[in-house]
């Protein structure tokens, strides 16, 4: 349908007869069977057309606040001038909570898309929009992506209002901005940038703002879309915004100055700056105790590294540098690749294809076969294949390890970088041993510094260092100690808790 | 940027291609060579390697073979031998393991050990963290053609022995290659290294036979220490002597040791942590070592008559043992003068450490100023406990 975007350019006025407007209505939409015209007579009086998208509204909604109120007799007053009869029905009878003029054609439209009612009276050439939105939408539920123990059980829904409410809900102050833009010439997204004005940094808005309003997409139908379009242009394997359906990170994260940005149609809300440290904490880092948020969160540092380096370093010992072993592992490690037929490498690439398989099936695996298919992967590919001798039962250690490793990163994107620099480690350690690790590394490492992720260092508070913002990053530093927001995100308020102490 | 990703993308294809993975060694194609035996053969060099079969050493898959196999080859120098030894192993020796480097006697005494322990030394992939002992009596190679209980592996449990050995009882002391090479440089110092006798039936030693059975019909056993000159054996110390010997160089760690009692019979000691100082003193303008052991025993047996409840009997007995050590340490110098004429004790880098220009003097003929060197002996026991009975019952068990 070429042709409608272009009709779109120029304006239809209202037409004062009302088979015209039906008619442009019908057929810019090709008659499709959702859009209902209910005629009626206004208040006995006024011929009219309410037209609304069925599914899009709420029949509650059309029913008792427009039609019932409509179709009473009432004393009308006299009217002199030309509308306002329009304004009598705005102001007077129709007792929706949003009614507003409308004078075009195509305004109509998009409001009918929007899940609006509109009114349109004979003779007149303006119609009124009646707020009427309301469909079927997933109750907010527990989030699936990011699961806690101990902390709120809310996650977003696909809802944009009910989402930003969400957020509402946990910050009440008058300076949460929200502001909304429609993304996406022909799906018209709803797009929510969200901030709290007093502390967050303007840059990043004015930035973030730029960014989307560059964006020319025809279409957005998850966050995924956004997130690829506005991060910083340099080719990079790892994150560089955050996302999360959880309404207290993003909470949180706008406490400390950073910007939301919520997607009408997705629950997974984006939020910038991301740097590398935030993929490292967890909600429930702050709603545990201080001491044990601390120690997960350096196992967690633990198991992105293991997550990454453990199959390399296996290839790298046992090819190239087997005196680093003790001798009785040398030994055993030695005896459990007697007759395994393919080199380390192989064995690693092999063994680590086959999960990847068994993951991605996993994820579209019905559940009702799930269960046989876990037990083909684990006992066939597990235990068949060390019993074989195709692999050493080693290497399937060392890729459960690794494996399960990657889901402690509590959030996805970071464990897919992970997944791709892990097999370009394991060439490396295959081509040089620890030689070749040791430069992928440095190569990432210089990589991940260079980064940014609007317009912060995507590697501070480590570098730049910035020691004041360490204590929620390695640590997480009891409440009473997290005096100020953390510098790195250029917040224009730094103070948390004003310096005083207080006595216990 | 897209010329920038084809170069990075080719270089990825491309270099592990190019590289060919060298020093690229699987671990199932390495021959783990565990010990290492050196011999005289003619005048040539023979290895033993001890290397392990990996298959046999897994739990389950193995068959009733030995765990280990050792192949031989002679060239004119070390690294020839081992890299001749590929003529029988299927597989390249893989030297960085070695756990044991055994000498042969005849090895030891007649061709001497430097050109060996400096050969491995160079070598960059061999750890020098291996035990170095001299097989006494018998060849090298018929050291590690023995196989072992408990230990799969006979160097392993030749390491294991020693290790185990030195820090719980006296005559036993270990030395790695590093070590061995410093003692071997220092002019003022000869080494000592422990020796390692098979005793039993040699003929069965290799087989699986050996461990078919309780006792072993043969067995690996550390008798004493080995005395060098520079790098060429001269002799052997006994027991005693070995405990002296350790006393003086503070090897031991912890020991058991019987004592006399006045009246007959012995009273055993148990040396929980003992430490020896050397302390140089300028008596007339000549140097004097004095020697000073402190020991912290306890009583492990009583085999006597002794009233041992009292504190003058403890008293008595510390003195006894004191009188021990001391004659210990007494008898191994007075022997080690009269005998081999080394000084093993390093007394020399004492005299070094305090007084460099007295050493400097004397270097050139150290081993003959040390036999008119003057030492002192001085050794403090403590006996902390008694154990967990008073006085011994003997004397009413005997009635």
């Amino acid at each position: 349908m070429a042709t409608d975007t272009q009709l779109a350019h120029e304006t239809h006025a209202i037409h004062p007869n009302l088979a015209e407007n039906i008619a442009y209505c019908k057929n810019m939409m090709g008659n499709s069977n959702d859009l209902m015209i209910r005629p009626l007579q206004s208040l006995h009086k006024w011929p009219s057309m309410l037209l609304y998208i069925d599914g899009l509204v709420d029949t509650q909604v059309i029913n008792q606040a427009v039609l019932q109120p409509l179709m009473q007799e009432r004393n009308l007053p006299d009217f002199s001038a030309d509308d306002e009869h329009l304004s009598y029905l705005q102001n007077d009878v129709l007792t929706a909570s949003e009614v507003l003029f409308i004078d075009d054609m195509d305004d109509v439209l998009k409001a009918l898309l929007a899940g609006e009612a509109i009114l349109l009276l004979d003779g007149s050439t303006r119609g009124l929009k009646i707020g009427a939105a309301g469909w079927e939408d997933r109750p907010v539920g527990e989030p699936v992506s990011q699961t806690v123990v101990r902390g709120p059980m809310e996650g977003f829904t696909e809802n944009l209002r009910t989402n930003t409410a969400l957020i509402r809900k946990r910050i009440r102050d008058p300076q949460l901005w929200i502001e909304e833009r429609e993304i996406g010439r022909v799906t018209k997204t709803r797009v929510a940038v969200v901030f709290l004005e007093h502390t967050v940094n303007e840059d990043v808005v004015d930035e973030l703002r730029r960014r989307l309003d560059e964006i020319d997409i025809d279409s957005i139908l998850e966050s995924g879309y956004i997130e690829e379009l506005i991060q910083d242009k340099t080719t990079t394997i790892f994150p560089t915004v955050y996302n999360s359906e959880r309404p207290d990170t993003v909470s949180a994260a706008l406490l400390e100055g950073r910007v939301a940005i919520i997607i009408d149609g997705t629950p997974f809300v984006l939020l910038v700056p991301a740097l590398f440290m935030h993929f490292f904490q967890s909600p429930e880092d702050y709603y545990q105790r201080a001491d044990i948020s601390t120690l997960v969160r350096m196992l967690r540092y633990l198991s992105f590294l293991i997550a990454m380096l453990a199959p390399s370093f296996y290839i790298a010992i046992s090819t190239f540098h087997q005196e680093m072993l003790p001798t009785t592992l040398l030994i055993s490690l030695a005896a459990q690749r007697e007759g395994v037929p393919f080199p380390a490498f192989i064995e690693a690439v092999l063994m680590e294809l086959t999960y990847e398989i068994l993951r991605e099936a996993g994820i579209r695996i019905p559940r009702t076969v799930g269960q046989a298919v876990s037990i083909v992967g684990t006992l066939v590919i597990g235990q068949a294949a060390v019993e074989a001798g195709v692999v050493s039962a080693a290497m399937v250690i060392i890729v459960s390890i690794t494996a399960i490793s990657s889901y402690v990163i509590p959030e996805n994107g970071l464990s897919i970088s992970v997944r791709i620099l892990r097999f370009i480690l394991m060439m490396a350690a295959a081509a040089f041993g620890f030689y070749g690790i040791l430069i992928t590394l440095l190569i990432t490492l210089t990589h991940l510094c260079s980064l940014r992720s609007f317009g912060v260092s995507y590697m501070s508070p480590f570098a730049p260092f910035i020691q004041n913002d360490l204590k929620d990053t390695l640590f997480r530093v009891p409440w009473s100690h997290m005096k100020t927001r953390p510098l790195s995100n250029g917040t224009s308020n730094v103070t948390r808790q004003k310096r005083k102490k207080t006595k216990r | 940027m897209m010329k920038s990703l084809r170069v990075m993308l080719s270089l990825i294809v491309i270099l592990p291609l190019m590289s060919g993975c060298w020093d690229r060694q699987e671990l199932n194609q390495l021959g783990i060579m565990l010990g290492l035996g050196v011999d005289r053969d003619g005048d040539m060099i023979k290895v033993s390697a001890q290397v392990v079969v990996p298959r046999e050493v897994a739990k389950g898959q193995g068959s009733n073979a030995t765990s280990v196999t050792q192949y031989q080859a002679s060239a004119r120098t070390l690294l020839e031998a081992i890299q001749k030894l590929t003529e029988t192993s299927p597989r390249a020796i893989f030297m960085a393991h070695i756990r044991v480097l055994v000498f042969g006697e005849e090895f030891a005494r007649e061709n001497g050990i430097y050109d060996v322990v400096e050969a491995l030394l160079r070598e960059p992939d061999v750890r020098p963290d291996y035990y170095v002992m001299v097989a006494r009596k018998t060849s090298a190679s018929n050291i590690l053609n023995v196989l072992t209980h408990l230990e799969d592996i006979p160097a392993e449990k030749l390491f294991n022995a020693l290790d185990i050995s030195s820090k719980s009882w006296a005559p036993t002391t270990t030395v790695t290659s590093d070590k061995l090479m410093q003692y071997i440089l220092t002019p003022s110092m000869s080494p000592v290294i422990t020796g390692v006798e098979l005793i039993g039936d040699q003929k069965i030693a290799g087989e699986t036979k050996n461990v078919e059975t309780i006792k072993p019909p043969a067995s690996l056993h550390f008798s004493g220490l080995s005395v060098f000159r520079k790098d060429k054996l001269i002799g052997w110390l006994n027991q005693n002597d070995s405990k002296g010997y350790n006393y003086i160089r503070d090897n031991v760690k912890s020991t058991i040791g019987p004592t006399q009692c006045p009246g007959g019979g012995y009273v055993t000691l148990k040396t929980l942590r003992t430490k020896t100082d050397h302390k140089v003193k300028m008596v007339r303008g000549e140097p004097q070592i004095h020697l000073k052991v402190n020991t912290v025993s306890v009583i492990g047996s009583v085999d006597c008559e002794m009233e041992i409840g009292s504190m003058e009997a403890i008293k008595q007995l510390e003195e006894l043992a004191q009188d021990r050590i001391v004659e210990l340490m007494k008898g191994t110098v007075s022997l080690v003068r009269s005998k081999y004429k080394v000084d093993i004790f390093g007394f020399g880098q004492d005299i070094y450490h305090k007084h460099p220009k007295i050493y400097k003097r004397e270097e050139k003929n150290w081993d003959k100023y040390f036999q008119n060197l003057n030492i002192t002996y001085e050794a403090n026991v403590q006996i902390r406990r008694i154990g967990t009975l008073d006085n011994s019952f003997m004397k009413k068990a005997k009635e």
